[in-house]
């Protein structure tokens, strides 16, 4: 096995690799940018290198720094986690040139995979099902593109060729929408992925998001470990996954599963991967694309096949044969992943971030929170709203629910505004609990009901006094510096009210944790 | 010795007494019945936990000037110290005054669509804020014309920043 690898990644994902790794006796470095210095994921690991400034394409995204990360730490691997660098084949291939493994498929599989045209034309000859479209459309070039736009009829969607993640993605329903539509995508796939070349694709509709765990060694070897149900999304980002699928059948997953095993195969597939299909009512199903990487919602696949994906593409990396037994042949229970995002549930999910003044995390039987929040976390700008998987496992669905509706109150975050209010009234809507749902369900069906403002009215303003009358019996003996750096005035917030004495009142004070 | 409070919540103003009773506290507001609750505190800000009745509630203080944020049931509740009675301030970026355009998030101004003199319609695009890999186009609640642009491409912002002023068409 490896004795040290580096993690190209931040956030929860990279504590969530670096766990693995600590009960495998692997030493893990991070990388981070100057914004992150106070992250988790930098404190956690046994050693840190600085990539340079917040922007991710000066950081996360510099496949030079990272290398040289790599070179100057000795680590022998580099997991790319999700987003970021994880789907770029000249990466794969800088490691490769390095000497460095890279832990995920070859950068030929990558390319393959990673043009969304190429991987439709590669699953057409393997004989998996694609949807009707047009390939490689210029960003730039409208009059192709309205052409073909006729061909295939609206609604569409515009894709960017290199994209994934549901990022350079817009639904257009009609010509006069498709320029716009076109410069958006183009524009942030040229942002996110660096090539704004487009592609168009009948719009499927109403259909299920279903995707199928793969894991491929080098000996030939190709493993599924079922479905995950991705239909819950709103600008084509998954908000709350699920495995199984409430509409997948023994039968149809059996079919799924041979299908996403001729995918993998058709381009060499090597270690961790996703087949993303579109479902139909009926039960048949399309390819979508493949995600060349460990995905977002693993955990919940994790979870009912009782495996470590982490550990399976750690072993496959080094050179390993997949493990015969490794995990359930058959999904056991249920698993429900809540994403926990920084943004306002009623403001139109618009991001909000800031200082994480108090977290408290869920726990209890079933119950795992992949994040990387702390008392004190500046949260930077220049990276997504993703804070923390809420992930919950139950014998059944509609416990699973229960369970993640429990935890969902237990989570508290001070600071920033969180869509767990979203994810309180999914779980209550009638169209979730029976499953009947697809992917256009959320942004057409689903309204948030309006926040009660006068429930916690009362607590406030019995809240407000105590403080209050604590500050004003507390005024005499008040520092009087102010502090003036982000980390001081965070640890002052913390400790201002240390020194109250109680003098046998009602209340006291207690010692602050932090 | 009972202490007297003035908050303001939602735009309405409530006066808390609070007396120490026998090692509880009674809490009044406004002209409810008095409740009698007993209560701890880990500091401010911190957790406070509050039972009446049998009955205990959880709410976290945290301190934003003189106001207080107080999150508890699940949601953050603002409550005004100040005592002022002037008009409430604008809440960031939803009813910004007339020709006055605010940052709605914070995020890097990553397009200025319009310049200085410019004329502008109601729905035109005016600036592009990037946050969390998101572009967010922000278009003109008005017709008018450009006067001012107070920052240029490429800088971070934070939401509520007057960040270009428009003088608004006389209809």
């Amino acid at each position: 096995m490896f004795k040290r690898i580096l993690i190209a990644n931040r956030g929860e994902i990279a504590l969530r690799v670096q766990r693995t790794c600590r009960e495998l006796g692997i030493e893990t470095v991070a990388v981070y940018s100057d914004p992150d210095r106070n992250a988790r994921h930098v404190r956690e690991a046994d050693l840190a290198v600085n990539i340079g400034p917040g922007p991710a394409l000066e950081s996360y995204l510099s496949i030079d720094k990272i290398i040289d990360a790599a070179k100057q730490t000795g680590a022998e691997a580099i997991h790319p986690g999700y987003g970021f660098l994880s789907e770029n084949a000249l990466f794969t291939e800088a490691c490769d040139a390095a000497d460095i493994v890279f832990i995920g498929p070859s950068g030929s599989a990558m390319r393959a995979m990673g043009d969304k045209v190429s991987a439709r034309l590669l699953m057409e000859k393997a004989g998996v099902p694609v949807i009707p479209g047009a390939n490689d459309i210029d960003a730039e070039d409208v009059d192709t593109a309205m052409r073909e736009a006729e061909r295939i009829g609206y609604p569409l969607m515009v894709k960017a060729a290199s994209g994934g993640g549901g990022r350079g993605i817009r639904l257009v329903h009609q010509a006069k929408d498709l320029e716009s539509g076109m410069r958006q995508a183009g524009r942030e796939a040229q942002a996110s992925f660096g090539d704004s070349t487009i592609f168009l694709e009948k719009y499927v509709s109403p259909a299920r998001h279903i995707e199928v765990q793969v894991m491929a060694d080098n000996h030939g070897n190709v493993r599924t470990f079922g479905e995950r149900e991705c239909s819950i999304q709103r600008r084509n980002q998954k908000v709350l996954e699920e495995a199984p699928s409430i509409a997948v059948t023994p039968e149809i997953r059996s079919r799924l599963c041979e299908a996403a095993v001729s995918a993998a195969k058709s381009c060499d597939y090597r270690n961790a991967g996703t087949v993303e299909f579109l479902m139909d009512a009926d039960g048949s199903f399309y390819f979508l694309e493949m995600n060349a990487r460990l995905q977002v919602e693993h955990p919940v696949t994790e979870l009912v096949y009782g495996v470590d994906l982490v550990a399976l593409q750690l072993a496959v990396a080094v050179g390993e044969p997949l493990p015969e037994h490794s995990g359930l042949a058959e999904p056991h229970g249920w698993a429900i992943e809540a994403r926990i995002n920084g943004e306002n549930s009623y403001r139109n999910f618009m991001p909000d971030l800031g200082l994480i003044e108090h977290v408290e995390f869920p726990t209890g039987p079933g119950v795992r929170f992949d994040t990387m929040l702390f008392d004190g976390l500046e949260l930077p700008v220049f990276y997504d709203s993703l804070v923390g998987k809420l992930i919950v496992w139950a014998e059944d669905r509609e416990l699973a629910v229960r369970r993640l509706r429990r935890a969902l109150h237990d989570l508290i975050v001070v600071g920033i505004e969180t869509n767990a209010p979203f994810h309180l009234a999914l779980l209550d809507h009638p169209d979730f609990q029976t499953g009947n749902f697809h992917t256009g369900w959320l942004e057409a069906s689903f309204e948030m009901p309006p926040l009660n403002v006068t429930t916690g009215e009362s607590t406030a303003l019995v809240a407000a006094a105590i403080a209050a009358t604590v500050i004003e019996s507390n005024s005499s003996n008040k520092s009087s510096t102010s502090p003036t750096t982000k980390w001081l005035k965070a640890s002052r917030k913390k400790a201002v009210g240390l020194d109250i004495t109680s003098g046998g009142s009602g209340w006291h004070s207690g010692i602050a944790s932090r | 010795m009972a202490q007297r409070h003035r908050f303001e919540v939602n735009g309405e103003i409530h006066t808390v007494l609070v007396e120490e009773i026998d090692g509880l506290t009674e809490v009044t507001i406004d002209d409810n019945l008095p409740i009698l609750a007993d209560i701890t505190l880990s500091g401010i800000p911190g957790t406070m936990s509050i039972i009446t009745d049998n009955k205990p509630t959880s709410a976290y203080i945290s301190r934003d000037g003189a106001n207080f944020r107080i999150t508890t049931h699940g949601q953050t509740i603002s409550v005004d110290a100040s005592m002022r009675k002037q008009s409430r301030r604008q809440a960031s970026g939803t009813t910004d005054p007339l020709g006055k355009v605010m940052a709605p998030l914070a995020g890097v101004l990553i397009d200025i669509r319009v310049s200085v003199g410019d004329s502008v319609k109601i729905g035109q695009d005016l600036l592009v804020v990037e946050a969390m890999k998101m572009q967010n186009e922000i278009r003109s609640e008005v017709e008018g014309v450009v006067r001012k642009v107070h920052f240029e491409k490429g800088v971070q912002i934070t939401a509520g920043q007057l960040i270009m002023e428009i003088e608004a068409k006389e209809n």
